[in-house]
């Protein structure tokens, strides 16, 4: 069921409705793979991950715009001593890894004639991120806000009149704040835009 | 009134983009639920800690009192039913343990003395799921000090490891048992004839095993037994 409702708001979107002259919204699905300190607590590829952007088109080839995201990573870690605090601890451990970045970009188009549109891209600005560890039943979760850089590549084909889709690469980096390790991971992007 | 019209049919066609974008990131967020499904055995804990400070060289000997001290919930009314058919299982591990590691067993008081090195004290906690943290914490305020020490009214309580965490809820409705097993150092125990505030009770060393009461009998003995275990395994600086 939820299927058919997400293609539905999928065709309703691109056949029926019109962003601002000027401007796009994209949404994209991101599987994304883990990198230095994310993938050092939670080490697997994940399937979970998405972003919603605004871009505002300030010529042909430019644009400027705001990107929202989501990623989860999950690891589950077998039987193992650790320690915490004072306490020696053996259990299994389920590692979870949120990320939610917030960015403002800036993307540079190589247009021309084609409807194939490679473009490069820059954000800059911060993110949410929190580790949790569920031990038993018992969970300890870190958070910390970091500052954080995503350089992306892709590609836009220019669908119709209304809509875009778009294929890319992004790489996300959280800066090391006080004790909360460097976060990074290596997304794919696949997504629709609406003009 | 023409270009209001206009700006009308931009704003609203604006809005619903946006909106039909939203749903859909909504479905797809709630649609991949983090959780992973843990099975009742991969919630199993064996927490241990320890006085660094303490010489465990020169302690040898150890009493084992043939009881379980059992400490229920009474807020979570009939959903606690507290067993004690696994006493038996429970003391015998952790009597082998401690002469497994080279310690030699006091087995009785003599004039009212122990006259052991440490004496273990046994206790298990259940209490339903969405209470745990709540006894967790105040522990030792609900351990029954006075049938230890009938004579002593207010005790001084020893602090209890807290973790500076929260629990999650993996599995309403269910039942976590917490064997407690401490380890008190008789040698210096300090216990004042009346009441004033040098009264001390030294831990060294304190274990807990905990999971959640659920199966059958002998899956519930087989995950006890690791368990204990573990907690001695873990505990190398007791080995004789």
């Amino acid at each position: 069921m939820k299927k058919y409702i997400i293609i539905s708001l999928i065709l309703l979107a691109t056949t029926t409705l019109k962003a601002q002259e000027g401007t796009s919204i994209f949404i994209n699905y991101l599987p994304s793979m883990p990198m230095g300190g994310t993938a050092d607590f939670s080490d697997n590829i994940s399937p979970r991950g998405i972003d919603f952007e605004v871009e505002r088109f300030l010529s042909e080839d430019l644009s400027v715009g705001f990107n929202i995201a989501w990623n989860l990573f999950r690891e589950k870690i077998p039987e193992e001593t650790f320690y915490h605090n004072d306490l020696t601890i053996t259990a299994v451990q389920f590692h979870y890894t949120n990320i939610f970045p917030v960015h403002v970009n800036v993307k540079k188009y190589f247009s021309g004639q084609s409807d194939y549109i490679p473009y490069a891209g820059f954000g800059l600005g911060t993110s949410y991120n929190e580790t949790r560890n569920d031990v038993g039943i018992f969970t300890l979760t870190e958070d910390k806000w970091l500052f954080n850089l995503a350089p992306e590549i892709g590609m836009l084909y220019d669908m119709n009149y209304k809509a875009w889709l778009s294929v890319k690469l992004k790489y996300n980096y959280g800066f090391k704040a006080g004790d909360f390790p460097s976060q990074s991971y290596l997304s794919l992007g696949l997504g629709i835009g609406l003009k | 009134m023409i270009i209001n019209t206009y700006f009308k049919h931009v704003t609203m066609n604006r809005k619903y983009p946006i909106f039909a974008l939203l749903l859909l990131a909504s479905a797809l967020l709630f649609s991949c639920h983090p959780d992973y499904d843990a099975t009742v055995e991969e919630l199993d804990v064996a927490i241990t800690q320890y006085d660094e400070e303490q010489d465990f060289s020169q302690l040898q000997t150890f009493y084992l009192e043939d009881s379980i001290v059992y400490i229920n919930d009474e807020e979570a009314g009939s959903s606690v039913n507290v067993n004690h058919s696994q006493n038996d299982l429970i003391i015998s591990l952790v009597r082998q343990n401690f002469l497994d590691m080279g310690w030699t067993e006091v087995t009785g008081p003599t004039d009212g003395q122990i006259d052991a090195d440490v004496s273990i004290m046994l206790s298990v906690l259940e209490t339903d799921v969405n209470n745990y943290y709540y006894y967790w914490w105040d522990w030792w305020y609900w351990y029954p000090w006075d049938w230890w020490f009938p004579w002593y009214d207010d005790p001084w309580y020893p602090g209890y490891p807290v973790w500076p965490i929260f629990p999650t809820y993996p599995a309403q409705g269910y039942t976590v048992g917490t064997l407690f097993i401490d380890m008190l150092n008789m040698n210096e125990v300090e216990i004042p004839s009346d009441d004033d505030s040098s009264f001390k009770l030294p831990m060294p060393w304190q274990g807990a095993a905990m999971g959640i009461l659920a199966g059958s009998d002998t899956f519930l003995q087989q995950r006890l037994t690791n368990e204990i275990n573990q907690v001695f395994e873990q505990s190398p600086y007791l080995l004789k």
